[in-house]
Order: C-alpha cells, then sequence, then structure tokens
C-alpha cells in the first residue's frame, strides 16, 4: 500500500512538475527574449508577469477549435496527443535528485530506472516524430506537409549522431542506466573525459528539438507555422507543450551525461538538477534570440558530412581510450 | 494474474492491428495499423523480460523503417484502394498453401518450446537479470554468432551502396 502511494506520488510529482516547468518555459523564453531584445517582455500578469503562462493556458483553452474541411479528420485529432504522450514518457528515466526517505522506504528519484534507460528515450523521440508528420499530413495543406517532411527528415538524421554521441559516455560507464551514469560520475563529470561527445550533443540537442539556428520545420517567413499551421486552440498548444517537454527532457539527459546529474556541492540534489536543466535552456533561447536560420541543404549538409563522421571518430577513440587505458 | 492479463492484451492490440492492416482500404490506415501491431509486439517481448529486444523493436521497426512506409504512401499519395480482380490465376489457392506452410512451422517451434516441453532454455529470466539484458545479447552476438553477424553487416553495406547508386545524380 505504501509502495503505491510512493510511486503515484512519484509519477505524481515527476510529470506534474514536467507539465509546469515546460508551461513556464514559456514565460523565461519571453522573458529572457526581451532581456536581450533591450524590451521588458510580459510583466501584468501577476509579479514579473508569473501568471502569464496560466492565463495562455485558460485562454487557448476556451479558444474554438477549427479542423480543415479537407483534413482527415481522426488523424487531425489524434496526431498532437501522439507528440505528447512519448514527449511525457521519455521523461520517466531521468533521475532528478539522490534517494530519500519517505514513510520509512528509500525511495529513488527516478520514475523508472530501467537497464535500457537511454535506449528508451530514443525510442520515444522515434515515436514522438509521428505525431508531427502524422498532423502536418492530416491538415491537407501545402505549408504544414513541407513542414512535416523538413521535421522528419532532419529528426532522422539527427537522431544518429545524436545516439552516437551519447555512446562515448555509455562506454566509460559501462551501463545504459542513467541512474548507473550518475553513479559513474561521482569523482568527476564526464564532460572533461568527453569533450567532443558534449559539444555533439548540444548540436544535435539543437537540431533534434527543431530550436534555432536549426528550427527550419517552422521557417515562419517561408512556410508560416510549419506542421502546425492549421491546428488552433488546444491542439495547438498541446503541440507546443509537447515541444517544450522534449526540450526539458533532452536537457536532462545533457545534466545527465555530461554535467553529473544531480550531483553538486551544498545545494540539495533536486536543485542542483534544476539548475543545470534551466542552463540548458538558457541556453536554447540565447541562441534562438542570436542566430540566424541555416538553409535547409545547408542543415542536411552539415548532419550527415560533419555531425556523424565526428561522432563516430568519437566513439572509435573513447573505445580505444577504455581499451588500452581503462 | 496481472501478467496473464497484459499478455491478453497485447495479444489483442497485436492480432487486431495485423488485421487491420490488410483490412483497412486506405494505405495510411494500414500504415498505422502496422505501427500498432510492431508496438504490441515489443510489449509481448517486454513481458519476456527482453528489455533490450523490445526497445530495438520500439526504435527499429516502429519508428525508423514504419516512417520510411508513410514518407513514401504520403509523397506518392495513393487514394482509397478499388475492389479490384484478383491478380494471378489461382491466388487464393496458392496463398492457402503459403499459409499452412508457414503455419506448420510455427507449429513445429511451438510444439518444441519449454511450455509443451517442460525444458528450459540456457537463458532463464533469472539469470538475464544477473547477468544484464544487452550485456549478453552483446557477449553472444560478438562470440557465438559471429559469424551470421558479420554476415548481416556486408547485407547492410551492400544495401546502402546500393541505394548510394540508385540515387546518385547522373552528371555528364
Amino acid at each position: 500500500m505504501v509502495t503505491l502511494l510512493i510511486i503515484l506520488g512519484k509519477v505524481l510529482v515527476g510529470f506534474g512538475g514536467l507539465l509546469l516547468l515546460a508551461a513556464y518555459m514559456t514565460w523565461m523564453e519571453r522573458r529572457v527574449f526581451a532581456l536581450i531584445q533591450v524590451r521588458v517582455g510580459p510583466n501584468r500578469v501577476g509579479p514579473s508577469g508569473l501568471l502569464q503562462p496560466i492565463a495562455d493556458g485558460i485562454k487557448l483553452m476556451f479558444k474554438e477549435t477549427i479542423i480543415p474541411a479537407q483534413a482527415d479528420k481522426v488523424i487531425y485529432v489524434l496526431a498532437p496527443a501522439v507528440t505528447l504522450i512519448p514527449a511525457l514518457a521519455a521523461f520517466a528515466v531521468v533521475p532528478f535528485g539522490d534517494s530519500v526517505t519517505v514513510l520509512g522506504q528509500k525511495v529513488d528519484l527516478v520514475l523508472a530506472d530501467i537497464n535500457v534507460g537511454i535506449l528508451y528515450i530514443f525510442a520515444m523521440a522515434g515515436i514522438g516524430v509521428y505525431g508531427i508528420v502524422l498532423g502536418s499530413w492530416a491538415s491537407n495543406s501545402k505549408y504544414p506537409l513541407i513542414g512535416g517532411l523538413r521535421s522528419a527528415a532532419q529528426l532522422i538524421s539527427y537522431e544518429l549522431s545524436l545516439g552516437m554521441s551519447l555512446l562515448g559516455v555509455v562506454m566509460i560507464a559501462g551501463t545504459l542506466s542513467l541512474k548507473g551514469i550518475v553513479e559513474g560520475q561521482a569523482g568527476m563529470p564526464y564532460i572533461v573525459l568527453q569533450p567532443l561527445g558534449f559539444l555533439l550533443f548540444v548540436v544535435c540537442m539543437l537540431a533534434e528539438t527543431n530550436r534555432a539556428p536549426f528550427d527550419l520545420p517552422e521557417a515562419e517567413s517561408e512556410l508560416t507555422g510549419g506542421f502546425h499551421t492549421e491546428y488552433s486552440s488546444m491542439h495547438f498548444a498541446v503541440y507546443s507543450i509537447a515541444e517544450y517537454c522534449s526540450m526539458i527532457t533532452l536537457s536532462a539527459v545533457g545534466a545527465t551525461f555530461f554535467l553529473g546529474g544531480w550531483r553538486g556541492p551544498l545545494l540539495p540534489p533536486v536543485v542542483w538538477f534544476l539548475i543545470k536543466v534551466l542552463a540548458f535552456m538558457f541556453f536554447f533561447m540565447w541562441l534562438r534570440a542570436s542566430t540566424p536560420r541555416l538553409r535547409y541543404d545547408q542543415l542536411m549538409g552539415f548532419g550527415w558530412k560533419v555531425l556523424l563522421p565526428l561522432s563516430i571518430l568519437n566513439v572509435i577513440l573513447t573505445a580505444g581510450a577504455v581499451v588500452f587505458i581503462g | 494474474m496481472a501478467s496473464s492479463l497484459f499478455f491478453y492484451f497485447l495479444a489483442v492490440v497485436t492480432t487486431v492491428g495485423a488485421i487491420a492492416v490488410v483490412a483497412f482500404p486506405s494505405p495510411l490506415y494500414s500504415v498505422l495499423a502496422l505501427i500498432l501491431t510492431f508496438l504490441g509486439l515489443a510489449g509481448l517481448y517486454l513481458s519476456l523480460h527482453a528489455q533490450f529486444v523490445a526497445i530495438v523493436q520500439v526504435i527499429i521497426y516502429a519508428s525508423a523503417i514504419m516512417m520510411l512506409f508513410l514518407f513514401v504512401v504520403m509523397l506518392i499519395n495513393l487514394g482509397r484502394e478499388e475492389k479490384r480482380e484478383l491478380r494471378l490465376p489461382g491466388q487464393k489457392l496458392l496463398g492457402a498453401i503459403a499459409g499452412l506452410a508457414v503455419f506448420s512451422v510455427l507449429l513445429k517451434i511451438f510444439l518444441s518450446t519449454s511450455l509443451m516441453t517442460g525444458k528450459r532454455g540456457s537463458f532463464p529470466p533469472e539469470r538475464v537479470s544477473e547477468l544484464g539484458n544487452t550485456q549478453i545479447i552483446g557477449n553472444l552476438l560478438l562470440t557465438d554468432y559471429v559469424l551470421p553477424f558479420q554476415a548481416m553487416g556486408v547485407l547492410l553495406f551492400v544495401g546502402i551502396v546500393g541505394a548510394v547508386v540508385l540515387a546518385r545524380r547522373r552528371s555528364r
């Protein structure tokens, strides 16, 4: 009974926290943008505009849902959920704190520590692409279709390098479980041993979450909104929550693989974890405010001809180092 | 109890998905049903304690390969399939024979499983969870099954070369 309660509590705290954080990322993004562009940003709703995401949520909920007449209605309605569910589920294997004692039981602060953790995240990311592709196809309109094709091609190409960039850490740690990888960084974070891997990861992470300078799928100057052009109301909101959730999950993966996860001096582990994730998120926003967009052929060429060979090189070098130095 | 409920649920998902692949008139819905079948299969692997196989099933079949199917279906914009005449003479009879052949192979395999003979394999769940799922597969692939593994590698490589040759721009 106690175990069941603890599991329920973990699920509520984990997913509730993730959704709340995703909502507040919209606020943070607008404030950071305003800061960089020397504006004020949203500051009317609540202190420093802190209630803005909630106001936005209520507004979106009351908007009319518009479904295009030519759309495939079943798929059109289902597609946003197909993106959101894997984006949420992927977070389940990320450890967000050390184990704590609740009601006399030792509780690991991770929703599910499975022994193929990182592969599970990739599986979920792979399923999430369907939401984008199906949504763009079901809208039955030109811009979404082109945006959807672009994002699917981009996600598939960069997923390879993303996986390869993490392989070095997996080889050093000797485990695929994210909890085991955090345990392996008791001495020093893996960013020291894997500087190239970290760089590759950050670039692939930007492309994988469709963020600037790789945000071609939603290049508003040429494609209006990209795959979600036809979406409105809550369906649109679900897409954007899913996007922020996968950004947070990938930030958390980066923090776990390279920056030592929840480890850190003085402050409690959960706080350290949040600081590292927010640092990644700030980096996302900073880049979006300061970089222009790539051209599409440059993007694909860069992924296949630069990133992939570099990440394979990183894997070979790491394998050699693990075998000969240990 | 819970695990057998899980099994029945997945079995229904997998079989209904597989039937739907054939039954749907629209090719896009067939692709989606096939994805559902693959996800159901992944769930079945998971209930057999084969986490690695389950996850790889999702990554490779349910996402990578089916994404290609989806691309093709979306881009060439197939309409709904018309009711049409059978293409080969005696197609139904040939189909029945092929189905029967596959069924007899599966039956033979089923009769030799531990469920029927009571004999256990060399990697029961306890041993797998002790040694680690991924580690066992990695070790076996590079020791006992290294030749088939390398042959697969060559096959895939040939496939890649073939794709490059077909897609190459023919400039004069």
